[in-house]
C-alpha cells in the first residue's frame, strides 16, 4: 500500500455543525459579495458603518505644556506651566519624575 | 465494447478537468478545444499503459507527456502561441497531487510516531510519495519538451 | 561633449534596454519559461541591431544592450512584477517578439502593443470557478468516485475557489489563502464521512484539495532545470512548495478539526 488512507471512526460530534457552519460562511460570504457594490453606496449615503482609521489625532497632554526628557520620555511639566517645552527638553539634563 | 467506453470515459472527464484547471492560467481562448482534446490523448495514453499493460506511473506518465507534446506542436502552430501553452494545461489533470499532498502528512506522522519501526514506516511512505511525485513531474516536462528537440526545424519554423 | 549621432544611439539603447526589461519582466510574471522569454529578447534585440546580454533571476531582470558595433551599452534593472500566472498575455508577447522581427516594428510600435495586451481582462471569475468546481468534480471520477461524491467535490470546490479569489482580492498572503481555501474545501468534502452521502468519502475527501495544487509552477521549475536555469527552476520549485505544503496542512487542519484520523 503506498498511498495513505483516513479513517472517520471518531468522528467529532460537532462535525455536522462544522459543516454547515463553513457552507453558511461561503453562502453569506457570497451574498456579500455580490452586493457588495449597493452596499457600499447605501454606506456612502447613510453612514452605517464608518471607519476612522485614516484620521490622525495628535496627542497632548497637560493643556499643551508637555515634553519629552532626552531619555525619550514624555512628562507632565506641572511646576512649568507657561514654560516652552523645548526649555525644558534643552536645558535639564536629567528627566523631571511626573 | 466495454474497454471502448472506459477510454471514452476517460477521455471526456480529462478534457473537462483539463478544462477546468486551464482556465485559472487563462489561456487564449482558441487553446481550449485543443487543450481537451490533447489532455484526452494524453490521460488515455496513461490509462492504457498503468491499467492495460501495467506500466509504473512515472512511466506511463512520461510517455502520456510525450504523445501530449508530439500533438502540441502542430496545435501550437495553428494557433500561433508557444507549445507550452497549450502542453502544460492539457498536463494538469496528469500532475500527481495526491502524492505531493500525501508525502506531507506522512512527514507530520513521521514527527507524531513514538516508535522507531513507526518512524521507518513513515519515512518510507514520505520518500515513496515524494520521489514518485518529484520523477513524475519531471518524467512528464520531459516528455512533453523532447518533441521541441526532435521536431526543431518544424517547431521554429513558425509564422506570425 | 557627446556627439549628436552618439547621443540618438544612446537613446534608442536606453529606450530599447528600457522596453525589453519590462517585456521580459512581465513575461516571467506571466509564467512563461526562463527560455522562452530568453528567446523572445535575443530575437528582438537582433531585429533592432542590438546585442543582448541579460540574466533572468527570480527577482529582477537585467539587461544590458550593445549597439551593433559595441561601442556603446546601456543596462536596466527591472524588478518583476507580482502577477497571476496568464498564458494568454505570454501567447501575445511572444506573438509579439516575432511580429517585431518580421514585420521589423519600432521599439514605440513594439511599446503600443505590449501595452494593449496587458490591458486585456482575464476570463471572468465566476466562469473560472464553475470551470474548476466541474474539473475537479471530473477529477473525482477519474479517481473512481461517485456521482454523489462528484456533486459533493463541485460544492466543495466552488466554495474553496471563491474564498480564495475573495482572499487573494484583500492580498493575503498566498500561503494563507491556499491553506483557508484547503481546509474549508476539505471540511465541506468530509460530508461524505459526517452524513454518509455517497459510496466513495475518500475520494471526495482526497480529490476536493487538488485544485490548489501548482501543475504550472511545478512545470515551469522543471523546464528551468532541463534547461540549465537553475537559479530560476529553484526559485518556482520553492515557491510550488509553498502552496502545496500550505495545501496539505490545511488538510490536515480539517482533519484535525474534524477528528479524522490518516494512517
Amino acid at each position: 500500500m503506498n498511498i495513505l488512507s483516513v479513517s472517520a471512526a471518531n468522528l467529532s460530534s460537532f462535525a455536522p455543525a462544522i459543516v454547515w457552519g463553513c457552507l453558511a460562511i461561503t453562502v453569506i460570504s457570497a451574498m456579500i459579495y455580490s452586493v457588495h457594490d449597493k452596499l457600499k453606496a447605501l454606506n456612502n449615503r447613510h453612514h452605517y458603518i464608518s471607519w476612522n482609521g485614516d484620521e490622525v489625532s495628535v496627542t497632548t497632554w497637560n493643556n499643551g505644556h508637555n515634553g519629552v526628557s532626552p531619555d525619550g520620555v514624555p512628562f507632565y511639566d506641572t511646576s512649568a506651566e507657561g514654560n516652552d517645552p523645548s526649555e525644558t527638553h534643552g536645558h535639564n539634563g536629567t528627566a523631571t519624575a511626573a | 465494447m466495454n474497454i471502448f467506453f472506459e477510454l471514452l470515459e476517460d477521455g471526456i472527464f480529462a478534457s473537462i478537468a483539463a478544462i477546468g484547471f486551464a482556465s485559472i492560467s487563462n489561456p487564449p481562448r482558441k487553446a481550449y478545444p485543443f487543450c481537451a482534446g490533447i489532455a484526452a490523448a494524453g490521460h488515455i495514453t496513461r490509462y492504457i499503459l498503468m491499467n492495460f499493460a501495467g506500466y509504473h506511473i512515472i512511466l506511463s506518465s512520461f510517455a502520456a507527456a510525450f504523445v501530449t507534446g508530439i500533438i502540441s506542436l502542430p496545435a501550437a502552430r495553428r494557433i500561433k502561441s508557444p507549445a507550452e501553452c497549450i502542453s502544460f494545461p492539457a498536463m494538469l489533470p496528469m500532475i500527481p497531487g495526491m502524492y505531493a499532498y500525501r508525502s506531507i502528512q506522512s512527514l507530520i506522522k513521521c514527527i507524531e510516531s513514538t516508535a522507531e519501526p513507526e518512524f521507518i514506516h513513515y519515512m518510507y511512505m514520505l520518500k515513496l510519495n515524494w520521489t514518485t511525485c518529484l520523477l513524475t513531474i519531471t518524467g512528464m516536462v520531459l516528455g512533453a519538451t523532447l518533441p521541441v528537440f526532435i521536431f526543431k526545424k518544424f517547431y521554429f519554423k513558425q509564422k506570425a | 561633449m557627446v556627439q549628436p549621432q552618439q547621443h540618438s544611439i544612446h537613446e534608442h539603447l536606453k529606450e530599447a534596454s528600457s522596453f525589453i526589461g519590462n517585456y521580459a519582466a512581465i513575461l516571467y510574471a506571466s509564467g512563461a519559461t526562463t527560455i522562452r522569454i530568453e528567446k523572445n529578447i535575443l530575437r528582438m534585440a537582433g531585429e533592432w541591431r542590438m546585442h543582448a546580454e541579460f540574466s533572468i533571476l527570480p527577482t529582477d531582470i537585467i539587461i544590458s544592450l550593445w549597439s551593433e558595433n559595441k561601442e556603446h551599452s546601456y543596462s536596466t534593472i527591472v524588478r518583476i512584477p507580482e502577477g497571476a500566472i496568464n498564458y494568454r498575455t505570454v501567447t501575445y508577447l511572444s506573438c509579439l517578439s516575432r511580429r517585431t522581427a518580421q514585420k521589423h516594428l519600432s521599439i514605440d510600435d513594439a511599446r503600443c502593443i505590449m501595452q494593449r495586451i496587458t490591458g486585456f481582462k482575464r476570463l471572468d471569475s465566476r466562469a473560472v470557478l464553475f470551470l474548476v468546481g466541474a474539473a475537479n468534480a471530473s477529477f473525482c471520477r477519474l479517481f473512481g468516485g461517485d456521482p454523489v461524491s462528484m456533486a459533493i467535490v463541485f460544492v466543495a470546490t466552488v466554495s474553496g475557489f471563491f474564498i480564495k479569489q475573495r482572499l487573494t482580492e484583500k492580498k493575503w498572503d498566498y500561503r494563507m489563502v491556499s491553506l483557508v481555501s484547503a481546509c474549508l474545501a476539505a471540511i465541506l468534502s468530509s460530508s461524505g464521512f459526517v452524513f454518509g452521502w455517497g459510496e466513495t468519502p475518500e475520494t471526495a475527501l482526497a480529490t476536493s484539495v487538488l485544485f490548489l495544487v501548482p501543475g504550472i509552477p511545478f512545470s515551469n521549475a522543471v523546464s528551468d532545470l532541463i534547461h540549465g536555469r537553475y537559479i530560476c527552476s529553484l526559485s518556482r520549485f520553492c515557491q510550488a512548495m509553498m502552496i502545496t505544503v500550505s495545501l496539505s496542512l490545511g488538510l490536515c487542519l480539517a482533519f484535525l478539526i474534524l477528528n479524522i484520523k490518516f494512517y
